[in-house]
């Protein structure tokens, strides 16, 4: 009931602030000329790509989502209204959740704004929509995942400058930790740092059209782990006054 | 003090959660720590993790109000605690994530089914009983294209129950095993069967190619296998053909290697050597080749041949025109009159000139028409896949008043512009040619033809081209294809020959054409760039500043 009291608070939030709406537009303008791009390279030569949108996302996030979530604790600080936060009867993991639930919403949201892309193709040509789906599935859940890395920082640091410059930091290692192959010889290591990195469980599974369920548990372990952990953050800050 | 030998030990629930507590985070941390250094979920990974969920399963149980209140925050206290249950929720993640990967379960979402495999393919496996194993090749540099394999061929190893198995080797760590193997690529795919101790039978090891339909690729090397040393073929070497080990560009070692690759047993014979000693041609000969013979049979030649047939046997014959003495084939000669009179069809002492269709010279003739419902020509369109003939010979079929229980057919046809040039000595010395009528033959003509005995299953194409399969007509020095349509004959040919097609039932899914390409207008174009790229973001946009100029009015 708590999270749901928080996620309603933090949707709204998202909704009556015109950062959002830039970061909407800028998604938006970013995936419009990569589409547009991509569309006029494919002419006549090959089919459409369904996964072109998710996978320009994929690399969008690792800067988008420290945006977003930048904001998150340290507003909640500069504006003190984090004490009262975390002096109310309710549990952190709570108010994580919540919080998690409003920006991956807004995600959601944005994420059907690119709907509009698959319309286009639908009406030019005959897209492979489950491989659209698939996707577009792995996206949200990959999306997911990359927020709540940001909101660990978020909850680190007063800073939001700071958190938004070490959660792109973060995320570009993971982003990065699938050409692990290229700086280890020893495959056995290189395996371990592709397992770990986010392309690494979408390009050649969502994005190919293939889910997998070690995947889904992935992106939902990330979450898990990382929203704990920043529960786990607030609570040592609660302790400690 | 002195116990009593009454006194009992007794345990607490509190002591029985505090060790399921402490073992439980132990052998999740443990096995995390396995995990890692192992970099594979092996049985000791697996078995302390089960410790681990078991440790703090006694403790849910012992103590199940400690357990709830850990989790309910209560009882976490920054620093120890909240390390080992971060580790922890790391460590259940992780479980369920090994778990999950050794499962497989997948979801193919395409249209084309492009992860799934094909009905044909679990034909082929299901027919599969002895062990076989993909070996993969694969650097640290070549880790995406692993993992793009590895989702195929786990395919392949749960379709059979682990029948076959996946095996990956780094050839920089290993370049013993993979000189061994003959790796010539990062990422190249090899199957082979499997011994009874486990280990690679290396006589058997096939290169399994890498193409654009990799289900097609691997399904055929394992049908391949599976029919390995089944089948044997036998190339003369008696009459003066073309060298199966001649390496040279006149040589044929690029098909008899192609032929060896593709699970049949390739040999070579001397018919001549086996007629003189009054012997026959091996019972296990699936087809014997004749590529270009410089002369005709001898009577005891035919003999052999003849008894060969009559037991059902298989001949390829690639002929061309000789400017010699006895040349193989000759119209009126022995053999080619035995083979009318017995199958009905020969060769023709005519060289074909097509100035319909050709390359350089009307004597470098192309396939104009082939007759698709014959499986030798069913790959065979000449739009896509023609075959080229340098200096063809004119076949002789008949199609009606056939020998009793022979049918015959025809593979390739010219246009209706081509003729036979019968002056072959005028050709060979001035390399002139003219249409005579009433001299020449006039078109359309065969060069290239079938016949089989329906009642002993003997069966013969002839092929008016000796040097069609030469390596320097089949590969470029640098391993290119040239004339695709050559090969699909050769190949086609063998298969129908000795009845491969039966033992490979299989039709490669064509992945990427079903799905169209994009065409659209200027205009359209133009729209879509003003909706996506100006009119959404702008809109955004605007609303963003609506929102802000509200706030600012309060």
């Amino acid at each position: 009931m708590t999270s749901w009291i928080v996620f309603r608070r933090e949707i709204a939030q998202f909704l009556t602030t015109p950062f959002a709406y830039v970061i909407g537009a800028a998604v938006l303008l970013l995936t419009g000329i990569l589409f547009n791009r991509d569309l006029n390279i494919s002419f006549s030569t090959k089919p459409a790509d369904p996964a072109l949108v998710p996978s320009i996302l994929s690399f969008a996030m690792v800067f988008f989502a420290p945006l977003l979530t930048m904001r998150m604790f340290a507003e909640e600080r500069r504006e003190g209204t984090m004490e009262l936060l975390l002096t109310a009867p309710v549990r952190e993991l709570s108010i994580v959740l919540g919080k998690f639930l409003g920006a991956w919403a807004y995600f959601t949201l944005l994420l059907l704004f690119t709907g509009i892309y698959q319309i286009i193709l639908v009406n030019i040509t005959a897209p492979d929509l489950g491989h659209a789906l698939s996707a577009y599935i792995g996206i949200w859940l990959y999306g997911g995942a990359t927020l709540t890395v940001g909101m660990v920082f978020s909850a680190l640091t007063e800073n939001q400058i700071v958190a938004a410059f070490l959660g792109m930091v973060a995320l570009m290692l993971l982003w990065l930790a699938d050409q692990a192959g290229q700086l280890f010889s020893n495959i056995d290591v290189a395996i371990i740092f592709r397992t770990m990195s986010l392309q690494g469980h979408f390009s050649t599974s969502f994005a190919s059209g293939l889910m997998r369920a070690e995947d889904v548990a992935f992106f939902a372990g990330i979450i898990a782990v990382m929203l704990f952990i920043t529960a786990q953050i607030l609570e040592s800050q609660r302790w400690h006054g | 003090m002195k116990r009593t030998a009454s006194a009992s030990i007794v345990i607490r629930r509190r002591t029985l959660g505090m060790l399921g507590n402490i073992l439980g985070v132990a052998g999740v941390v443990v096995g995390v720590i396995g995990l890692i250094w192992t970099g594979a979920p092996g049985n000791t990974v697996i078995a302390t993790f089960a410790f681990g969920i078991g440790g703090i399963l006694l403790w849910a149980v012992a103590t199940p109000q400690e357990f709830t209140g850990f989790f309910s925050g209560r009882q976490v206290r920054f620093g120890t605690m909240a390390i080992v249950s971060t580790i922890l929720l790391i460590g259940i993640v992780a479980l369920v994530y090994l778990q999950l990967l050794r499962a497989a379960w997948t979801f193919d979402a395409t249209q084309a089914t492009r992860y799934t495999l094909s009905p044909e393919t679990e034909r082929v496996l299901s027919r599969l009983s002895s062990p076989m194993r993909i070996i993969g090749f694969y650097s640290s540099r070549a880790l995406t294209t692993r993992e793009i394999d590895d989702q195929f061929f786990r395919l392949y190893e749960t379709a059979t129950n682990g029948l076959i198995s996946r095996e990956y080797i780094d050839p920089d760590e290993q370049p013993a095993i993979a000189r061994r193997y003959g790796v010539q690529y990062d990422g190249q795919v090899f199957l082979a069967n499997v011994r009874d101790d486990g280990t690679v039978d290396l006589a058997t090891l096939a290169r399994v190619p890498r193409g654009d339909a990799q289900e097609r690729d691997i399904t055929e090397a394992i049908a391949r296998q599976m029919i390995a040393g089944r089948l044997t073929i036998y190339f003369d070497i008696g009459l003066g053909e073309r060298g199966p080990l001649d390496t040279t560009q006149e040589g044929i070692s690029a098909v008899f290697a192609g032929v060896q690759e593709s699970g049949i047993n390739a040999r070579t014979l001397d018919l001549a050597q086996i007629a003189a000693q009054g012997g026959d041609i091996p019972p296990d000969a699936s087809a014997v080749l004749f590529v270009r013979p410089l002369r005709d049979l001898t009577e005891s030649e035919i003999q052999t041949v003849a008894r060969y047939l009559d037991a059902g046997g298989a001949l390829l014959l690639l002929t061309d025109v000789l400017f010699s003495e006895q040349p193989f084939l000759s119209e009126s000669g022995a053999f080619n009159q035995f083979l009318l009179e017995n199958y009905g069809i020969g060769a023709l002492d005519a060289v074909v000139v097509d100035p319909g269709l050709s390359a350089q010279t009307p004597l470098d003739v192309i396939s104009a028409y082939v007759f698709a419902e014959s499986d030798i020509a069913a790959r065979l369109d000449p739009a896509v896949s023609p075959t080229l003939f340098s200096v063809a010979r004119a076949v002789d079929v008949k199609l009606s008043e056939t020998p009793s229980n022979i049918a015959t057919g025809r593979v390739i046809f010219t246009t209706d512009q081509a003729y036979g040039e019968t002056n072959l000595t005028l050709l060979g010395e001035t390399n002139t040619f003219q249409y005579d009528e009433g001299v020449d033959l006039p078109g359309p003509l065969t060069t290239v033809a079938w016949s089989t005995n329906v009642q002993t299953g003997a069966k013969l194409v002839l092929i008016g081209d000796g040097d069609f399969v030469a390596n320097g007509r089949i590969v470029t020095t640098d391993g290119a294809v040239t004339v695709p349509g050559n090969g699909i004959l050769f190949t086609d040919s063998v298969v129908w020959l000795t009845e491969l097609s039966e033992e490979i039932d299989f039709q490669p899914q064509l992945y990427g054409q079903a799905l169209p390409l994009i065409f659209v207008s200027q205009q359209q174009m133009d729209l879509i760039a003003f909706i996506t790229i100006i009119f959404m973001p702008t809109a955004v946009l605007l609303i963003g500043i609506g929102v802000w100029m509200r706030r600012s009015r309060r």
